[in-house]
């Protein structure tokens, strides 16, 4: 039994040790949350408001322009081709490395022989530097490199993928692809592995096929996953950038020109600092219509 | 509707441990079987190999006379309920149901008739149209069996269904089920870990220990003619008391132990007489102990002096818990509600001797 003073006690230990808590988790919070806003926050609202400058790095004043930095970017012919370049680079990887991460994450979660081997090889791309992989890609694209020589066995002639502006994006995509899919098979497996064996036996005894498990069972199952893995990787797209600089510089003629890296060849390039942290603030605005759109339309967890 | 015939049924896992060692059972058409046991006991195990999710390592296993070992779950016509239900989350109640038979190309106007049949049957109509995580367990333990009922399967296996469930609608649901197979009349093989489950539900039951069968039988049977120590002790609630004692002769046989002298009945002494001078276990339903002050119509033990440490009224009875001569286990006996005892009493008892169990020490067997 605890009696009336014996709980006053307690109550107020508790109540003091709460405050305490509290105390220290502020401190602890507040250390990290200074980094975000000197390397973060501060610098987000900082590209806002120079967006609306024609911005000198050796000017002493600076000249204000009003939006029209916003009006040009409406008029540039470059920066439409920088949308349609991440667009299509878009719809070409995110459904892709979606499907491919589940199908990985599927296979992976069978119980077959060298899993563990077939599970690192698939996530090495995705913690190896992407300026590397980038590199040796370079490399395997070359006109004398192993993709060329692969295919000259069937007889194809040989093609330099990423000076040819019919080729370069794909190729990029390809890249990416590969490197993506490893790193979003861990979040499919993580989330496979919640989901209770008794469905695919209540499913197994019904007369439904491996397939027909995948389909009505895993699929459905995995769809928190799978928005994570959409908005991740259309924010990664919408954002591509290494690979680009270090593959094809944006080139051949602006074909693999993205949003990211034309913002960064406005500001580091030209040093356009007002007009790219325009360019910069219209792809914010992209991504976070197109996250909402789909966080609207397709709700990460119906049931 | 099915027979099912298990014969030295055998589970083994890679790393040589013996799940299940050898077990027979058969069973009749549209019976009502229950396995049960402690957990361990293997017979989930079993169960899953009647239906197909585990492999058979060794023995047949036949429906019908059929070899089923080798046959694909689909193809062994059963339907299977589990413990967490195993509902498709994504699915509403109607969709639950109707899967199986959607895979099995049934035409659809079919599909309506047994699902709206079903949810019928189990109450479930209105409900038809809602996700699983908008219902209650009982209510979703519900769908789980209708999605059984409408693939009208030959056998029902079900893997302890109603353990999820809080008390008071376990009792409900298990009614249910028995209202379900008397309508239903299919065979049906039910585990669950609960005696008192099995006793209530089960035509036959298998008590199951280790992986081996320990007795297969009637429930009133199991409980009054359990045929080793272990049986004897499982089932009832509370348990068996044991004493151990030993076997003495003065004018007849005797069982002494510490404060107890208890003469064998008629009908064991002949059986008793090879264990004269040896250590036998004797046990005794808290039900068969009665008040010597009240009791004066049965044939009942010699005095046992005994003091009452804790009593569990539940209302309908009263359990007391009592020491023997100061010995360390704790004995129970069962009262009348209007007969309470209170913690500290000291009570002269007595043991009906029509009821009396004795168990070979070493075997664990009844000595009958």
């Amino acid at each position: 039994m605890v009696s009336g003073y014996e709980l006053k006690i307690k109550m107020k230990r508790n109540s003091s040790t709460k405050k305490e808590q509290q105390f220290w988790a502020y401190i602890f919070l507040f250390f990290p949350l200074m980094l975000l806003a000197i390397f973060v926050f501060i610098p987000i609202l900082f590209s806002l408001v120079i967006s609306f400058f024609d911005w000198e790095l050796m000017a002493s004043q600076q000249k204000f322009i009003d939006i029209n930095n916003y009006i040009e970017i409406f008029g540039d012919k470059i920066f439409y081709k920088a949308i349609l370049n991440t667009v299509l680079y878009t719809i070409g990887v995110v459904p892709i490395q979606t499907m491919l991460a589940l199908f990985l994450a599927f296979v992976m979660n069978q119980k077959i022989r060298g899993r563990t081997f077939f599970r690192t090889a698939f996530y090495i791309p995705a913690v190896t530097s992407s300026v590397v992989t980038s590199i040796i890609f370079v490399a395997i694209y070359s006109k004398e490199g192993l993709l060329n020589s692969i295919l000259g066995i069937f007889g194809f002639a040989a093609n330099d993928w990423l000076t040819n502006p019919h080729t370069a994006l794909i190729s990029i995509m390809m890249l990416n692809i590969w490197t993506t899919s490893g790193y979003f098979m861990v979040s499919f497996l993580a989330g496979l592995q919640n989901i209770p064996n008794s469905l695919y036996e209540a499913a197994k005894l019904e007369g439904a096929t491996k397939r027909q498990q995948f389909w009505h069972i895993t699929v459905p199952m995995v769809r928190p996953v799978t928005y994570f893995v959409v908005v991740m990787g259309l924010i990664g797209c919408f954002q591509v950038f290494d690979q680009v600089f270090v593959m094809s510089d944006g080139g051949p003629n602006n074909a693999t020109t993205t949003m990211s890296f034309y913002v960064y060849q406005n500001a580091f390039r030209y040093f356009r600092l007002g007009y790219g942290a325009a360019t910069a603030i219209v792809l914010a605005g992209i991504i976070m219509i197109v996250t909402v759109i789909q966080k609207k339309y397709f709700p990460p967890n119906p049931y | 509707m099915a027979t099912i015939e298990i014969k030295n049924l055998q589970k083994t896992y890679p790393n040589n441990h013996y799940a299940i060692k050898g077990i027979d059972v058969s069973i009749q058409e549209g019976e009502f079987v229950v396995l049960v046991g402690p957990s361990g006991c293997g017979k989930s195990t079993l169960l899953r190999m009647i239906a197909g999710l585990e492999d058979i390592s060794g023995g047949d296993l036949f429906f019908n006379d059929k070899l089923m070992n080798s046959v694909h779950p689909k193809d062994r016509n059963i339907a299977m309920v589990f413990q967490n239900y195993a509902l498709y989350p994504h699915m509403t109640v109607y969709d639950n149901m109707a899967f199986g038979l959607k895979l099995k190309k049934m035409p659809k106007a079919e599909i309506y008739q047994r699902v709206t049949d079903a949810a019928k049957t189990l109450g479930l109509t209105e409900y038809i149209d809602r996700l699983p995580k908008e219902m209650s367990g009982g209510q979703r333990q519900r769908v789980a069996i209708g999605r059984a009922i409408v693939r009208q399967p030959d056998v029902f296996l079900f893997d302890e269904p109603l353990s999820n469930l809080d008390a008071k609608l376990r009792v409900q649901m298990r009614t249910e089920i028995k209202r379900l197979h008397r309508k239903l009349k299919n065979t049906m093989v039910y585990v669950t870990h609960d005696q008192i489950e099995a006793m209530a539900m089960g035509d036959k039951i298998v008590i199951l220990k280790d992986g081996v069968v320990y007795q297969t039988d009637s429930p009133i049977n199991l409980f009054r003619h359990p045929e080793n120590k272990f049986v004897a002790g499982f089932i009832g609630s509370p348990a068996m008391n044991f004493v151990s004692g030993e076997i003495i002769k003065e004018e007849g046989l005797y069982f002494v132990t510490r404060g107890m002298k208890i003469s064998i009945p008629p009908p064991l002494q002949v059986s008793m007489e090879r264990y004269l001078g040896k250590r036998v276990d004797m046990g005794f339903r808290p039900e068969y102990v009665y008040d010597k002050g009240l009791e004066k119509e049965r044939r009942l033990s010699t005095d046992v002096e005994i003091e009452i440490l804790v009593v569990e009224n539940v209302g309908s009875e009263t359990y007391n818990h009592f020491r023997l001569n100061g010995m360390d286990t704790i004995y129970s006996y069962r009262s009348s509600s209007s007969n309470v005892h209170i913690p500290g009493e000291k009570l002269t008892v007595g043991i009906d001797l029509e009821r009396l169990h004795f168990f070979d020490v070493e075997t664990e067997e009844s000595i009958l």
